[in-house]
């Protein structure tokens, strides 16, 4: 189950992920492709304002410098009046003065290059001085009609000034100089924002600054010619003048990148250059990204939840269709697919359902099919013991008879010749009757009617029976039987386990010819295991299961026909019923020993009547003739009621009765019985009745019913062909003695004793 | 994965607030301004100057002003108050007040306002590089004394003897640097002067009745911040005994004095403000140049001058940025 939840889990992984992978990435793809578009297009924007912002800035500076290029041309219009000529100039570089601030010095030269003015915001003005000032270069460098601008150079180390030189188209006029504090174009530049942090500056051919909205900056005469963006914008502006190059990125002094743009003032030599941080520049952009990247992300979320959604959907049906053909497949054929999808999966799901529910059928009918060939198999095995049950007692009833027959025969018997007839005779009905217990044990063993009845009692009790049983057959075989005394005692029934050892021993005497038999116990941990030793024939290896089947017969040169094959395979099922099993060692041609193994018990405190004797009144009566023993003359006299439907049995049982000194009454019914009861002038001395009687009556009722006639007990005994477990049970129930059909004479004497006996103590 | 999902958006919450919150802890800057009288403390322009940068007197700005309440050791001693109190930046707005504070710590930085050579008077190494923890602005203090003296004499043209007015609260090393630039102009004009030292306070009187008996033809207050405080007792005193004068203190005119010939002094005390905020800001006072104004206004009382006999000429009348009527 957990390799199947792994796979499930895997399945929906792999869902998941393939779903994610497809919808994330066409999501981030789109998001990216708009990312890029929408950075080219800003960066674009931001480069063209910037440029236009450089522009406007170079195009108010040069306007600047033009207007004070006008203003110093006022200065030099020709003067009106010849009188006053270097007062009037006087007044004109005055206004100058006044009218540009950015002017604190200013100068005219005549046409030979002396001084001839020189006005001041801060110094001592100067008139006529007549300083020759011809080869300053602004004096050369003014052109007639043209302006001449100087060089950047900064008064006191900090102001930067720039010289102005403007010369009339008539040579004749002079030249004004003026000295312009370049300061003031801060004014113009400082203006220039860029968002909150970009600015404007200047620089001069050199890449000194020129102006700077930090005017500390230009103060301190930096030089910004180490940065990529001014010598890029000095490389091409100025010489060329053709228009401001593509803006590009920089960085300011601080090494910080910037966004810069640049636009030449090609007249003047400098450069404008805007500038903005990068960082600041881009912020909306970076912000524009960093909502898409949010938005991608959200995006990629919900995508994920869908594909999980998704994932979901698909494995859940797969994963029903795959739990339910487990569990189909662990048997449960009534289980059925629950999948709604609609589609292949319910398709498939109903597939499964139909195959469920043919395989469902199909067992079903296998189980009926089963269930049916039990039932006949049993009905077969009831009608065969009900046959054997039935034959038994047909054959029992004639037997019982014969073997009465045979026994009269033989005590009429006056001659040697006849009476060794009469011996052989009885002795092939001992077999025939010997043959049919035997078979009938077997047939109420596997049809389960005996129930071992446990209880405690001496082994010695069995080992004594067995030497009285064996000893004159052993000594008759001129053979050696070996009981070993025990004071062992067991737990187990002891009618039971009284026939394995008769079987086991009854078995050794058959295949034993010289040597002898040693019965013994041993002790064996809580067990007590009955070993049976024999210096018979033995029993080959391959034989050993073989010996236990019933009718096998070991090919026995010396002993050939004596057995019935039954005893072993009796002893077996018997061993089995005690929950235990009969061991067997052989050695062919030196002997064999078979044991039994029961578990041991504990002798009882008080010594009484043994268990084991109490237990022989129950012995099946017809497998033990030893079990009546003893003779007596009670019955001399006695009156018997015997009341049997078979004819024979009755004119059998009176004639054999007859010669031991009773006196016999035969009836045919319980009707009849009760009729000579009634009709007859004394009480019989007891009762022999047939189990089973004409018009579904039983023995038991009829005695039942001829006691109360009588009014009195009258000891009874049943006689029974019945060997089915169900009439047994019912006899014994009654607590009559039970006597099975064929009858051996000397029980049906001995209990007919024993009957008498009850009557007259 | 809803979890995982609230984690990140949470981190990234975290991330965007945090910026937001390091805003909120500026630093609030405390300043200390010194001056020679309590009046200087009310100074607004210099405010002005920094609220246009940001700054709010209470929130992220406190002024700690200590002043010398008009003596010379009154102010050496509110220097050093005001240096024991390690304010982050000292502003002078006057050289009187920068001297003092210069005497009073090499170490905080002070942002100065320099009628004279701040070099000479040892503030700074050179214009460009201060080089110390001073730093500002000046005005061309010294060589303007030429170019006001001739433009007294552009506009009284008869003076001969010009009494340079002195003030006893000024430090003798500036005093000396006045002396030698108003000697070298005077001896460019053909002028003779001779120093009358002023004491502090309302009483020019002697001082006056001192150059009259010298006699003297004008009258030039060299530029202190003293004399601004007395610019109407000068104006009035000068009127009284028919002396031209020119000052340096832009409202003099508009006092009933003849002439004024200065800079816009509240503007450069606005432009202070851009050097505290600098330093404030982390920039060291040695590498911030000083600077220099270039607008100097001229202005004339020509009420007062037709009272004195004087016409305006031409060139002043050109000059002019003002004509008081």
């Amino acid at each position: 189950m957990r390799a199947g939840a792994w796979v499930r889990g895997r399945l929906f992984r792999k869902y998941f992920l393939y779903f994610l992978l497809l919808v994330g990435s066409a999501l981030l793809v789109s998001e990216a492709t708009g990312l890029y578009f929408a950075n080219r297009e800003t960066r674009a924007a931001l480069f063209t304002l910037q440029r236009e912002k450089a522009l406007g800035a170079a195009l108010r500076i040069e306007q600047f410098t033009k207007d004070i290029e006008r203003q110093i041309g006022w200065t030099l219009l020709p003067q009106v009046g010849r009188g006053d000529a270097i007062g009037q100039r006087y007044g004109e570089l005055l206004k100058l003065l006044r009218q540009v601030p950015a002017i604190t010095d200013a100068s005219w030269l005549d046409a030979g290059g002396r001084e001839q003015l020189h006005v001041s915001r801060l110094a001592i003005d100067r008139i006529g001085s007549a300083i020759d000032r011809s080869e300053d270069p602004a004096f050369r460098g003014a052109k007639p009609g043209g302006t001449w601008f100087g060089p950047v150079y900064f008064l006191k180390e900090t102001e930067p000034y720039m010289t102005m030189a403007v010369a009339p188209e008539r040579r004749g006029e002079g030249v004004t100089l003026a000295e312009v504090n370049l300061k003031l174009i801060w004014d113009l530049v400082s203006r220039i924002r860029i968002g909150t942090s970009g600015y404007a500056y200047v620089v001069e051919r050199g890449g000194r600054l020129l102006s700077h909205p930090d005017i500390g900056l230009v103060l301190k005469q930096t030089d910004l010619s180490g940065l990529p963006q001014v010598q890029a914008a000095l490389a091409e502006a100025p010489e060329t003048g053709a228009g401001s190059p593509d803006p590009g990125t920089g960085r300011d002094p601080q090494g910080n990148p910037v966004l810069a743009a640049s636009a030449p003032i090609p007249e003047l030599g400098w450069v404008v250059l805007v500038e903005q941080p990068l960082a600041e520049a881009y912020g909306p952009l970076y912000a524009a990204m960093g909502r898409t990247a949010m938005l991608a992300f959200g995006a990629v979320m919900l995508a994920a939840l869908a594909s999980l959604a998704l994932a979901r959907h698909v494995s859940l049906p797969i994963r029903a269709l795959q739990e339910g053909a487990a569990r189909i497949g662990a048997g449960a054929l009534d289980h059925r697919l629950e999948v709604r999808t609609g589609d292949e999966l319910q398709a498939l799901a109903d597939e499964f359902n139909r195959m469920a529910a043919r395989l469902a059928d199909s067992y079903a009918g296998l189980e009926l099919k089963v269930a049916e060939r039990t039932r006949e198999l049993e009905r077969a095995n009831q009608a065969r013991s009900r046959l054997l049950r039935a034959a038994s007692h047909d054959l029992r009833q004639p037997l019982h008879a014969l073997g009465l027959f045979v026994a009269q025969f033989g005590e009429r018997a006056r001659d040697a010749e006849t009476r060794h007839i009469a011996t052989q005779a009885g002795a092939a009905v001992t077999a025939l009757r010997e043959l049919l217990d035997a078979i009938l044990d077997i047939s109420r063993l596997d049809a389960g009617a005996v129930t071992p009845k446990e209880a405690e009692f001496a082994i010695a009790t069995l080992l004594d029976r067995l030497s009285t049983a064996f000893g004159p057959n052993a000594v008759e075989k001129g053979l050696r039987l070996r009981i070993v005394p025990s004071r062992l005692y067991v737990r187990s029934d002891p009618v039971l386990l009284g026939r394995i050892l008769l079987n086991l021993a009854a078995n050794a005497l058959h295949y034993t010819h010289r040597g002898g038999i040693l019965v013994g116990c041993r002790r064996r941990a809580g067990r007590v295991r009955i070993e049976v030793w024999d210096t018979g024939i033995g029993i080959a290896p391959e034989q050993r299961q073989a010996i236990f089947r019933e009718f096998y017969q070991a090919a026995d040169a010396q002993g050939a026909g004596q057995g019935l094959g039954l005893g072993l395979a009796i002893a077996a099922r018997l061993a089995a019923l005690l929950g235990s099993r009969i061991e067997v060692a052989s050695r062919l041609g030196r002997g064999s020993v078979f044991a039994v193994e029961v578990p041991r018990g504990e002798p009882p405190a008080a010594p009484g009547r043994s268990s084991a004797v109490a237990a022989t009144g129950r012995l099946p009566e017809h497998s033990l003739e030893d079990a009546a023993s003893g003779r007596g003359r009670a019955s001399y006299g006695a009156l018997v009621l015997v009341v049997d439907d078979d004819a024979l049995v009755r004119e059998a049982m009176q004639s054999l009765l007859a010669q031991w000194g009773c006196t016999v009454v035969a009836a045919a019914t319980g009707e009849e019985a009760v009729a000579l009861l009634e009709g007859g002038d004394r009480l019989p001395d007891a009762l022999l009745c047939d189990y089973r009687l004409p018009g579904g009556e039983t023995g038991i009722e009829v005695i039942r019913r001829l006691q109360a006639v009588a009014g009195r007990a009258i000891p009874a005994a049943l006689v029974s062909a019945d060997t089915a477990p169900e009439s047994l049970l019912a006899a014994r129930a009654s607590g009559y003695p039970l006597l099975s059909k064929p009858l051996a004479p000397a029980k049906l004497r001995a209990l007919l004793e024993h009957l008498v006996a009850t009557t007259h103590p | 994965m809803p979890t995982a999902l609230l984690l990140a958006l949470s981190i990234l919450m975290a991330g965007l607030a945090a910026p937001a919150a390091l805003a909120q802890d500026a630093k609030v800057a405390r300043v200390g301004l010194l001056g020679l009288t309590e009046g200087e403390c009310g100074n607004q322009a210099f405010r002005e100057g920094m609220q246009d940068l940001g700054y709010r007197e209470g929130r992220n700005l406190v002024i700690e002003c200590r002043h010398g309440g008009g003596s010379y050791e009154g102010l050496q001693s509110a220097a050093r108050e005001l240096a024991g109190a390690k304010p982050d930046v000292i502003v002078a707005l006057t050289h009187i007040t920068a001297d003092a504070a210069h005497a009073a710590t090499a170490s905080i930085p002070i942002v100065f306002i320099a009628s004279s050579d701040p070099v000479a008077g040892g503030f700074a190494a050179s214009f460009p590089h201060p080089g110390g923890n001073m730093t500002g602005l000046t005005y061309y203090a010294g060589e303007l004394n030429a170019k006001r003296l001739e433009l007294l004499k552009a506009v009284a043209p008869g003076i001969r003897r010009v009494a340079v007015l002195a003030s006893t609260v000024m430090s003798q090393s500036v005093n000396a640097v006045y002396v030698r630039d108003v000697t070298a102009a005077a001896e460019t004009l053909g002028l003779e002067i001779r120093i009358f030292t002023a004491p502090l306070g309302d009483d020019l009187e002697p001082t006056f009745d001192e150059m009259a008996h010298w006699p003297a033809d004008a009258i030039y207050p060299l530029p202190t911040i003293v004399f601004a405080y007395q610019a109407q007792q000068i104006a009035d005193l000068a009127k009284w005994r028919g002396l031209p004068t020119m000052h340096w203190y832009k409202p003099f005119p508009a006092m009933g004095g003849l002439l004024a010939y200065g800079v816009d002094y509240p503007a450069l005390q606005r432009r202070a403000a851009v050097y505290v905020d600098k330093i404030l800001k982390g920039a060291n006072p040695a590498d911030l140049p000083i600077e220099q104004p270039t607008q100097y206004e001229l202005i004339v009382n020509r009420a007062t001058a037709d009272e004195l006999g004087l016409a305006i000429p031409p060139s002043i009348a050109l000059r002019a940025d003002r004509i008081i009527e």
